[in-house]
């Protein structure tokens, strides 16, 4: 009853013409009034305001795009539909009209959208189409397959500092700041690094859980030379102790490293001559990797551990510090204290 | 000079040599109220002024539609060839439809699209000023090279979709020297250029321009540019949505938020879209600071794959891959032509509240003539909505162009007159925007246009003079019937001259006996003009280039 009283008052308004829908971006600014959260909205279409005559191109898909697709497209994932039925979907004049009477109903009442948003002339000549059966049909928008599940990323916030309990190095701390989806804080985990100019060492790696508790931590006697000044390959002989809450072990390990001096993946460091250091254990076929720019850092670190002893969350690390707070570091080792730099992972969840 | 000339001369010109003449305060200027009797050539510009014919109560003549069509299109007035051709509607008809083949016509397109872009003049507005590599050549190259995208459709008669859709943008080595990315060997001429770092090449969306301009920040995840997306092309501007929500949380709670935005309904209406969309963005430095210029404007495939994770792509629940799948959604997408169709319409018109029948109409031209501007151009300036009576303000753009034409200004002259196209400070007194704080146009004539006024007439008028009586009396541009110099000239040549000067530089055609004149002349005599011709046409000239219809059209 209620949208034929809305419709009553639009077609008295251009009896001698058909009711004519309108879009927003033709209508009034002046005329855009009313919001859903005051019940209906008070309806002041004249037929100047609405495009005539009505058709799928000039009212029906634009009022649907604008207002409903992003929830109610076919293509939407379960997870992105913000509550939306998988089976209420709009994309097509054939989608709207086995859905006309609910999607009147719920412009009506205002609980569609569900904030409000479209002006009460928009409502009610978009209405006012529906209700003549939407003539004026043609194609929709060009709709694809299933939408992709979104992979999950992470943003952390990554700092370089010396600390007290290992104040021969640098600790490296990996904090989960939590602005990515889905949301979670914490640090997630430690690396500690002895630098000594143009060389580096990785010493140890430890991993927390939401309390910040220790799950693991991972000791390389000697430790890991991941970074050699300018030698372009070598090869670390070391023992690997791994210690978790229950147990504690020793594994051989063999590394062969490389560095490489090559455009690296990011187009924003690739004109800074960039070195790559990638090393690959030769029994497990875990990879540790640095991507290094002159001017950005520590631009991109990778780890890739698919055995018990990665990440049983996350078997493909990959971080790009997006946005270095960093001092000029020169061509040496971008590595010194009080470094941090906001940074990315990609994968998922740890 | 007597003392009446030298108080003119102190007050509205620089005297001696070309004037350089910084912009200040106006000079107390004499009107009708305050004039005295002693004050004879200040009561004669006043009453020039002054007695301005009211504003038109009836649709524009042919001839004054002329002058509009002629300052919107090609951004000069009309000459005295082309006034005079025109007597009656077919033959006004004939010369607007040759303003729209004018090569002019894509610049001026591509200036009436800035206020809906704002990237041309935004550089030299923005922090960017205090970048040692950005000189003023190389701001106003580098804000304007979307709109040479702009230009160049609009010219070559090439569809809008390109806006959205074009694998190659104008490039040229100043924007390439600024942004240290590599050049053309064009120097300043546009070339279309394809990416050089892998982007996704899809029209104005590749620009790095553009996306310089509106950065985002680490927490709104490139939301704003999917917003500015949606503004720019779509008119489906979210932040002007009339929404209304509750929800609970700590402002603290930068993460709940972020969870919220993610999941509630009510964020959904607008995050739904929003989000995917921003996910095309990823590839562009997020926020504009702190970063040297070279890494700013570089895309980055790696951060655009991050985005991917962050949320896949999309365009309105239609999944994508990249910038190019986002211009080919944005180009079919119904809202895309419409949006355009009610962009140029209220820019042309100074109309914002067209009608929907109105626009619907210019919209089927737009269509019918395979979306090229022309073809929607032509349909805006023949309807009676741009020739309705309403006067209209000229923009600092359309002044410079049209004075510069008017007295022959060239570049080569020691100063030009681009301070009126590219600086804020000209461009707001003449009630236009700076592309950074102030985004609308005010359409009404305010004490601003009296200061630039001013300023325009001490900038020109002596060296309009000078290099008018140096030019052979054919080669003249205003000064047709009485060259500047000349003593001696009868009052018949004087008038004829006069009818000239109001009819070239306010486009409405006088007769040599008409009231106008006689202003114009009793203005030219009082200052001396029968013995010191000189001072008597820089005081016409500076009452014409501060009549009101020298701004209103």
């Amino acid at each position: 009853m209620r949208r034929a009283a809305i419709l009553l008052v639009v077609v008295g308004c251009g009896q001698t013409s058909p009711p004519l829908p309108s879009e927003r971006w033709f209508a009034s600014a002046g005329a855009e009034a009313g919001s859903a959260d005051s019940g209906t909205p008070p309806v002041v279409a004249t037929p100047s305001t609405c495009a005539a005559p009505p058709t799928w191109a000039n009212t029906g898909e634009p009022y649907l795009l604008t207002y409903c697709s992003g929830c109610h497209a076919e293509g939407v994932g379960t997870d992105f539909r913000y509550g939306a039925p998988a089976d209420v979907v709009l994309d097509t004049i054939d989608d709207l009209q086995a859905h006309a009477e609910r999607v009147a109903v719920r412009i009506e009442d205002g609980t569609m959208p569900p904030t409000g948003g479209p002006g009460a002339v928009e409502n009610a000549c978009f209405l006012a189409w529906l209700d003549q059966g939407a003539p004026g049909g043609g194609p929709a928008l060009f709709t694809g397959p299933a939408g992709p599940v979104a992979a999950v990323a992470w943003e952390v916030q990554e700092t370089l500092r010396s600390e007290s309990d290992f104040p021969e190095g640098l600790t490296l701390t990996t904090k989960l700041v939590g602005l990515g989806r889905p949301v979670a804080s914490g640090v997630w985990r430690t690396e500690r690094w002895l630098v000594d100019g143009d060389d580096a060492w990785l010493v140890a790696r430890s991993r927390f859980d939401d309390d910040g508790t220790v799950l693991e931590t991972d000791t390389w006697d000697p430790p890991l030379r991941f970074v050699a000044g300018d030698t372009e390959s070598w090869t670390v002989e070391t023992v690997r102790t791994r210690v978790d809450r229950t147990t504690t072990r020793a594994i051989d390990e063999t590394w062969d490293f490389f560095r490489d001096i090559r455009p690296g993946t990011d187009a924003r460091s690739s004109d800074r001559a960039p070195v790559q250091v990638v090393g690959v254990e030769q029994s497990s076929l875990a990879e540790l990797g640095l991507e290094l720019s002159d001017s950005r850092g520590v631009v991109r670190r990778w780890a890739i551990d698919d055995t018990e002893l990665g990440d049983p969350d996350l078997d493909r690390i990959d971080i790009l510090a997006f946005e270095s707070i960093l001092p000029p570091v020169g061509a040496g080792l971008p590595m010194v204290d009080g470094m941090e730099w906001s940074a990315r992972i990609l994968g998922d969840v740890p | 000079m007597n003392r009446v000339v030298r108080s003119v001369c102190l007050g509205l010109v620089s005297c001696g040599g070309v004037p350089a003449v910084p912009l200040s305060p106006p000079e107390p200027t004499a009107r009708t109220g305050s004039a005295t009797a002693s004050d004879p050539v200040d009561t004669g510009v006043a009453a020039v002024i002054e007695d301005a014919p009211p504003v038109e109560t009836t649709p524009l003549s042919p001839v004054a539609w002329v002058a509009r069509a002629s300052l919107d299109l090609r951004g000069v007035r009309p000459t005295l060839d082309e006034l005079a051709s025109v007597t009656d509607e077919a033959s006004a008809e004939a010369l607007v439809e040759a303003f729209l083949a004018d090569p002019r016509f894509g610049h001026r397109m591509a200036w009436l699209y800035n206020d809906v872009l704002h990237t041309a003049v935004w550089f030299d507005n923005s922090r960017f000023r205090v970048f040692p590599e950005m000189t003023t050549a190389a701001g106003r190259a580098a804000g304007f090279a979307p709109l040479a995208l702009v230009e160049d459709i609009a010219r070559n008669d090439r569809p809008w979709s390109d806006v959205v859709t074009a694998t190659e943008l104008p490039h040229n080595d100043v924007v390439a020297e600024f942004f240290g990315v590599p050049g053309t060997g064009s120097g300043s001429t546009w070339i279309a250029t394809g990416a050089w770092d892998g982007r996704p090449m899809a029209g104005l969306l590749s620009s790095s321009t553009v996306w310089l301009a509106y950065d985002g920040d680490r927490t709104n995840f490139n939301r704003r540019r999917a917003n500015e997306v949606s503004r720019i092309f779509l008119c489906a501007d979210f932040l002007a949505r009339d929404v209304t929500f509750e929800i609970s949380l700590s402002p603290e709670a930068l993460s709940e938020l972020e969870r919220a935005v993610q999941t509630e309904p009510a964020c959904g209406t607008c995050h739904a879209v929003l989000d995917p969309m921003a996910a095309f963005f990823g590839g562009f430095v997020e926020r504009s600071a702190n970063e040297p210029t070279d890494q700013l404007v570089q895309y980055s495939p790696w951060t655009a794959e991050w985005y991917n994770g962050w949320a896949a792509p999309a365009y309105y629940g239609r999944p994508a891959d990249d910038l190019v799948d986002l211009g080919a959604y944005v180009a079919a997408d119904p809202r895309f032509t419409r949006c355009a169709t009610t962009q140029f319409a209220q820019s042309l018109t100074a109309l914002p509240d067209l009608d929907a029948r109105t626009l619907d109409g210019f919209h089927s031209a737009f269509e019918a003539g395979d979306f090229t501007l022309r073809a929607l151009v032509r349909e805006i300036v023949w309807s009676d909505a741009y020739r309705s009576d309403a006067q209209r303000v000229l923009t600092t753009e359309q002044l410079a162009t049209s004075v510069a034409d008017l007295v022959g200004w060239t570049e080569s002259a020691d100063e030009d007159l681009s301070e009126l196209t590219w600086e804020a400070e000209y461009r707001l007194l003449g009630g236009g925007t700076d592309d950074a704080e102030i985004l609308t146009r005010n359409p009404d004539p305010n004490v601003g246009h009296v200061v630039l006024q001013t300023w325009l007439a001490r900038r020109v008028v002596d060296w309009t003079l000078s290099v008018e009586a140096g030019r052979s009396e054919a080669s003249r541009r205003l000064f047709t019937r009485v060259g500047p110099t000349d003593t001696g000239a009868d009052t018949t040549a004087l008038r004829e001259q006069l009818a000239v000067l109001h009819t070239r530089m306010l486009s409405r055609p006088v007769p040599a006996d008409s009231i106008e004149v006689d202003e114009l002349l009793a203005l030219f005599e009082v200052a001396d003009g029968r013995t010191d011709p000189a001072a008597g046409w820089t005081v016409v000239l500076h009452a014409l280039l501060r009549h009101p219809h020298a701004v209103l059209f």
